[in-house]
């Protein structure tokens, strides 16, 4: 289509005398309306959620915010300083320990994750082994199976493990890990092949020459290469598990092993009353690492999307 | 050196677990599942020892855990849309029977109190039974009930735990688990026959007999009364008014659960809606993420907008932001009475109420969360066209607006459509984007249970966990199996739609 358009230009616009243009600059201010309106309807409500984070009494429609509201009584209560009433306690509501959880379960699963799926990745792009594009062709497509369903199966594959491995079964933030790990051949492992690929082949050639083993080749030259991609998959994978919601919340029903995302929403949907003030607050800081993530790898994270890694 | 030392470790670790395992399962009798850790173990021995192995010792820990937590659930999923699945049938037919059985048990009028003491061998819990009468003791559990020869009593009259088995102590008695266990036991005697032992208290126990009893021998459920043979229908018991008795039992029904959608008026009504809202739902998302992303990028990748940097980092925030925590907070904005959106509008909108408003909301929050996916690869996908492209156009005299649509649009149509099919699937299936925010209402006339912004894979999961009177998960696997072939479906086909417009161009 563009040769197309290129090699066919109407005929007596190709004899006119072409002049540099400069951009234009007269019509810019509309440009800059749409940016203002665009800032508008991505950062308001996010300004609505830290008002009502910095409000004691804060709810979703304190419009008429005065400095008169102003107060941090709701981190305060996240950090444990300052009981709400006698009911939302921190004991109820260990924030800080969901955080804690929340990290550890998404770093250890993202890396163990990279981990495994760079094993796989490395055999799909430089091992020769029969039905290997069947194979990935078939990986691709399981991952199009809705999982929501497959919770009833995964309960009582974890109710086994439980028994005989109690600090892992239902329940434990260990137990979701290995849950989790179930989805290291999957989007990650393509990605990773896919990028193995772009390593020239001439590298792992002129090395097996000089003798090298498959596992050398693997630890001395792909893997010191591939680092960087390595350390954005894993960083991805790692915001994909923080934002993990369903998952975590059927299994983990105990309040000292939830994660942020299951600890949450007992604020809103809680016990007791729904807390948006303390919701908001929480949902800032659970933000906050993830953002703080986004902004620094940037670059790499839209590199990774046109690849097609898709934000759970 | 260090390789070896590494597959040592490595091995030794996954050999002891497999051990630990092993007794765990073998105290349990699990023969099948002894069976398949034999088989795990052996292999991943065999594959990190073995020196032929290539491709597998790279790819062996990555399939296991693709076996256990993908591939099992989907072949359960399977199984389980050909089967009756569902709250009036979750057990197996023997637990139906005892069921049955327990449901119209009765204590023997003359039943002579036995002293017990509550047993355990690991795996069943069991009693130690001394008859008042002849002072013998028996051990019972619900396999067997067999007499203890020369038992060992202590002072207190109280007989020992026989070999293999252990008394429970005076704590795991107080367990609620422990004490359902127990009253729960029933404990066939020998002699009368169809009779049990079963717990009264932690000490004593009482002959009970029921009126309907199990035929071993002719494999059937009969009450002794009068005589009436339970026929069995679907999975469940049928009595002389032709009601199925709960629970049932889960048994394949074939393709009943398929047809079912296409035929009974009950389930086909709610699924066409659902799916046609489903398509339009996914459609209308990447459609308006995707238009507004690339009017943006459009926009503001001009040379001479500054601070396009602050820009996009600023953009970033909502796709940075959990997404679960944007549709929770989105769902509170939105609340009619005293959610923001009213507010600050001063409108009267329901916004999760009404059912059109409701779909509104949905792919309005939808955009919120998506624009800036869009943006961003949009943008990315401008920058890459490359410049000479357009300069040469301008050469040859093309307008600003030719350029656009002629060369840049085309371009990056091509680059983009496959995460557009990658979004649309996504978005087909997209659970939270419907559940956290609407929950799927507000509810329709014609369905309990989908309600107007539900799309099929939130309807699926209503239907197997939320239903009020009984979820059906054989027909909630079934519908999954569904969706699985639209998506494959639609994506495989638009995907090799696109590859063949990338090879004419």
């Amino acid at each position: 289509m563009t040769t197309e358009a290129i090699s066919n230009p109407t005929s007596h616009a190709a004899r006119r005398p072409v002049k540099r243009r400069k951009p234009y600059r007269g019509k810019l201010w509309w440009r800059y309306l749409a940016a203002v309106f665009a800032i508008t309807f991505a950062l308001l409500p996010i300004v609505y959620v830290v008002l009502a984070a910095c409000n004691p009494a804060g709810t979703l429609s304190s419009l008429n915010f005065s400095i008169h509201d102003f107060g941090l009584d709701n981190f305060r209560f996240l950090f444990g300083k300052h009981d709400l009433s006698h009911e939302v306690t921190y004991e109820n509501y260990p924030f800080l320990l969901w955080y804690r959880n929340s990290l550890m379960v998404s770093s250890i699963a993202a890396i163990l994750q990279v981990i495994v799926g760079t094993a796989s990745a490395y055999a799909f792009s430089r091992v020769h082994f029969k039905g290997r594009r069947l194979s990935l062709g078939g990986l691709l497509l399981l991952q199009m199976f809705p999982q929501i369903l497959s919770f009833i199966a995964l309960f009582l594959i974890m109710q086994k493990i439980g028994a005989v491995f109690p600090f892992m079964g239902t329940g434990t933030w260990a137990g979701l890990v290995l849950i989790y790990l179930g989805g290291a051949m999957g989007y990650n492992t393509y990605l990773l092949k896919g990028f193995f690929d772009t390593i020239p082949r001439e590298l792992d050639e002129a090395a097996t020459v000089d003798g090298a083993s498959a596992n050398q080749i693997f630890f001395k030259i792909i893997l010191p290469l591939a680092t960087p991609m390595l350390a954005v998959v894993m960083l991805l994978a790692f915001i994909g598990l923080m934002n993990d919601f369903i998952l975590a919340s059927i299994f983990l029903t105990k309040s000292d092993q939830m994660t942020l995302a299951v600890g949450l929403r007992s604020f809103i949907s809680g016990r007791y009353e729904s807390s948006w003030g303390v919701f908001a607050a929480g949902a800032l800081l659970a933000a906050l690492p993830v953002v703080i993530l986004f902004q620094v790898l940037q670059r790499y994270i839209v590199e990774g999307l046109a690849a097609g890694s898709v934000k759970g | 050196m260090f390789g070896i030392l590494a597959r040592i470790l490595f091995l030794g670790v996954v050999d002891s677990l497999a051990i630990w395992a092993g007794t765990h399962l073998l105290v349990s009798h699990n023969w099948l599942g002894l069976v398949w850790l034999a088989v795990g173990t052996f292999a991943i021995n065999f594959v990190y020892i073995s020196k032929r192995t290539k491709a597998s010792r790279w790819l062996l820990p990555g399939t296991i855990l693709l076996i256990i937590f993908q591939i099992y659930p989907i072949l359960f999923t399977a199984t389980a849309a050909f089967s009756n699945y569902s709250t009036a049938h979750f057990v197996s037919r023997s637990e139906a029977i005892s069921n049955q059985v327990l449901q119209n048990i009765q204590q023997v009028p003359d039943s002579p109190q036995y002293s017990i003491v509550p047993v355990h061998n690991g795996a069943t819990v069991g009693l130690v039974v001394t008859d008042p009468i002849t002072n013998k003791v028996y051990l019972g559990s619900k396999a067997a009930f067999k007499e203890i020869t020369n038992p060992k009593i202590d002072s207190n009259g109280i007989p020992a735990a026989p070999t293999g088995w252990k008394a429970y102590t005076e704590d795991e008695l107080n367990s609620d688990s422990v004490q359902t266990s127990l009253t729960n036991l029933l404990v066939p005697m020998a002699k009368p026959a169809d009779t049990y032992i079963m717990v009264s208290d932690l000490t004593t126990a009482f002959q009970f007999s029921s009126d309907v009893v199990y035929d071993a021998k002719k494999d059937h459920l009969v009450r002794k009364s009068d005589g009436y043979i339970f026929p069995e229908r679907e999975g469940a018991f049928i009595d002389e008014d032709g009601t199925a008795l709960d629970p049932g039992w889960r048994v394949n029904v074939g393709f009943k659960n398929f047809v079912s959608v296409i035929t009974d008026p009950v389930v086909r009504g709610p699924f066409v809606r659902v799916l046609i809202w489903t398509f339009v739902y996914a459609f209308l998302t990447v459609i308006t993420t995707f238009i507004f992303g690339l009017a943006l990028a459009l926009l503001l990748n001009h040379p001479g907008v500054k601070g396009r940097k602050f820009l996009r980092s600023t953009l970033i925030i909502p796709y940075a932001m959990p997404g679960f925590l944007s549709l929770l907070i989105w769902a509170g904005f939105l609340n009619d009475d005293f959610g923001v959106i009213n507010n600050l509008f001063n409108s009267h909108i329901p916004w999760l109420t009404d059912p059109f408003w409701a779909k509104v909301s949905t792919v309005l929050v939808n955009l919120w969360l998506g624009f800036p996916y869009m943006f961003l690869i949009c943008t990315g996908a401008i920058q890459s066209i490359p410049a000479e492209l357009a300069e040469a156009a301008e050469v040859d005299g093309a307008k600003p607006r030719q350029i656009l649509t002629k060369i840049k649009l085309p371009l990056l149509l091509v680059t983009v459509s496959p995460l557009l099919i990658g979004s649309f699937a996504y978005n087909f299936n997209n659970f939270g984007g419907i559940y956290l925010l609407t929950g799927g209402g507000p509810p329709v006339a014609d369905s309990q249970i989908a309600g107007a912004t539900d799309i099929l894979i939130s309807y699926t999961y209503k239907l197997a966990i939320e239903a009020g009177h009984g979820n059906d998960y054989g027909l909630a696997c079934a519908i999954s199996i569904l969706i699985f072939f639209i998506v494959a479906g639609v994506s495989t086909l638009s995907f090799t739609r696109t590859r063949a417009l990338e090879n004419l161009s």
